[in-house]
């Protein structure tokens, strides 16, 4: 197991590195974006005026971006190994299928997380510096990033397997097909939905409802669904897992030679 | 150097490493800054993840310095078998955070448990108890930092050296010792309570033995040094919360004095004496199998 689990990591040593530096650098680079400004001065203290005055919207839109770019990374950990002789001889080790799937889970996982520290470190330091230079406080979206690492467990649940079974290419493909689906829902209903008269209001209040939930001002269902959404992430990823061990042998048909 | 002289040295190695930057930094800062600010405020926020590393960078620079090589590491997840371990460390904390709550309210307060569902909502109370789970996980990474020090370095080394016993009660105090600086800023318990600041880190130094003692049980259990920075992240984050739901008919500022702290301490203190039977009736237990049978 510790074999493999060093071979995953070691293959995809710049993917892992990729995971832990992309939203991080995303956020400084954010710096250069909101130092743009109409006044023609520069200096230090009003580029981070300027960054503490832009909210949290444009600092989560980043890290949004960040996560997006180690999206196809993940997937690495499971093509890698996309060869048919590779894979029969991998799951003819004594750890067998479970663990051939088990490392590559676990790396992936692991990625989620050095994304999340690495951002989250990220985002104190940058909260810091802003206030020592401009002495305004910003807040942490410290709240957000916790629920964004769920998220993308949950979504790698829902991928796994169809990378699995159908192969990263195909399985992609599957997954733009429902993602299409889901758009062409969310089409439909801003075509022919009931849609908020006021828009500016819309997005106002969109706005202050993720302000409010990164500083825990939410309503008490919410508690619960913040709460139980970790379990149904972290518990579907254990299930994604056991439905990817049943697909392997299928999904290994699908690869090249 | 003999083997159990080297071993000493390197926890004397380990020991400067981990006190000496912690010490001197937390000191200045208390001086220089106020603890109030340095350790609330965001603006200084990274020295105090910084500083909850030290443990783990002197676990690391210990063993390079003194070419120990990374036997024993304690960095390996086993989680085969020992899901439960891992369980019980997420929900441990939030249970003896409830108990806390009860029994400060059944010592000092009104005892009419009514109040707690006319002040709180049942959805908001399972809900924070499920957030405090949520996101005390993600953040155990912060309490690695102290884990991977503690229970990965020193207890194991002492308890070679000495016994069980003598790694709970030595380690638990040297970790006691090691917040020192920051109890005697308040950060524990507060400044207004009677014997301040030495009551305090005794205090202090007593439940680090017993929380030392349970996450000792944990990390020899599961050979992980991970369900230990759970059950200290879960800890952090959510025993004080989860107990302020229980606490009714006191002013929860008038809760200052060493004696209320002690009862609020009480559960960990009851669950590492238990653990801590346990420990040594399981030493014994090997000890008795390590003997050949003639």
């Amino acid at each position: 197991m510790n074999g493999l689990l060093y071979k995953n990591l070691r293959q995809n040593l710049f993917a892992v590195i990729i995971s832990a530096l992309a939203p991080s650098t995303l956020l400084f680079i954010m710096i250069i974006f909101t130092s743009i400004s109409e006044e023609n001065t520069f200096s230090i203290q009003l580029i981070f005026q300027n960054l503490a005055d832009s909210g949290i919207m444009i600092r989560l839109f980043f890290i949004f971006v960040g996560y997006m770019i180690v999206e196809p990374y993940l997937f690495l950990i499971i093509s890698c190994d996309e060869i048919k002789k590779w894979a029969y001889f991998s799951i003819s080790a004594p750890t067998g299928v479970k663990g051939q799937l088990y490392s590559k889970y676990l790396v992936i996982f692991m990625m989620c997380g050095i994304t999340f520290i690495c951002t989250y470190v990220a985002d104190i330091i940058l909260c810091s510096v802003t206030e020592i230079i401009t002495g305004e406080e910003m807040t942490s979206v410290a709240s957000v990033l916790i629920i964004l690492f769920y998220i993308q467990i949950f979504m790698k649940a829902i991928d796994l397997p169809f990378a699995v079974r159908f192969g990263t290419h195909r399985g992609s493909n599957i997954k733009m097909v429902m993602l299409l689906g889901i758009f062409m829902i969310f089409i439909i209903y801003m075509l022919f939905g009931p849609l908020p008269v006021d828009s500016e209001k819309f997005f106002e209040s969109i706005y202050e409802f993720i302000e409010n939930f990164n500083s825990g001002n939410i309503p008490d269902w919410l508690f619960i669904v913040q709460g139980i959404f970790p379990v149904i992430s972290v518990g579907g990823y254990i299930l994604s897992y056991l439905i990817s061990c049943k697909l392997y042998l299928k999904g290994i048909e699908n690869y090249d030679k | 150097m003999t083997n159990k002289k080297q071993e000493w040295f390197r926890i004397v190695v380990f020991i400067i490493i981990a006190f000496v930057p912690m010490w001197i930094s937390v000191i200045i800062m208390n001086k220089k800054i106020g603890f109030k600010t340095w350790f609330y405020d965001i603006k200084y926020s990274w020295i105090g993840i910084a500083l909850m590393f030290t443990p783990a960078i002197a676990n690391i620079l210990t063993r390079v310095v003194t070419k120990e090589g990374w036997k024993n590491s304690y960095l390996h997840l086993h989680l085969k078998g020992n899901i439960k371990h891992y369980i019980f460390a997420l929900i441990l904390p939030v249970i003896s955070g409830l108990i806390s709550g009860i029994l400060i309210t059944v010592f000092f307060g009104n005892l009419d448990f009514r109040e707690v569902s006319e002040k709180y909502s049942f959805p908001f109370m399972i809900g924070i108890i499920l957030t405090v789970f949520a996101t005390s996980a993600p953040l155990a990474w912060y309490t690695f930092g102290e884990e991977f020090g503690w229970r990965a370095y020193l207890y194991p080394k002492l308890e070679k050296l000495t016994c069980t016993s003598g790694a709970c009660l030595l380690g638990g105090a040297i970790w006691g010792i090691w917040h020192a600086p920051l109890t005697v800023a308040g950060h524990n318990f507060g400044i207004e309570y009677r014997g301040f600041p030495w009551l305090g880190v005794v205090l202090m130094t007593l439940s680090c033995i017993a929380d030392g003692i349970i996450l000792m049980w944990i990390t020899k259990k599961t050979g992980s040094v991970y369900p230990a920075s759970i059950w200290h992240a879960v800890n952090n984050n959510g025993g004080n919360l989860i107990s302020n739901f229980l606490i009714i008919g006191i002013n929860k500022n008038q809760l200052n004095q060493a004696y209320h702290h002690f009862v609020f301490l009480l559960p960990n203190l009851i669950i590492g004496s238990i653990l801590f039977i346990l420990l040594i009736k399981n030493n014994k237990k090997t000890k008795n199998q390590d003997i050949p049978q003639e």
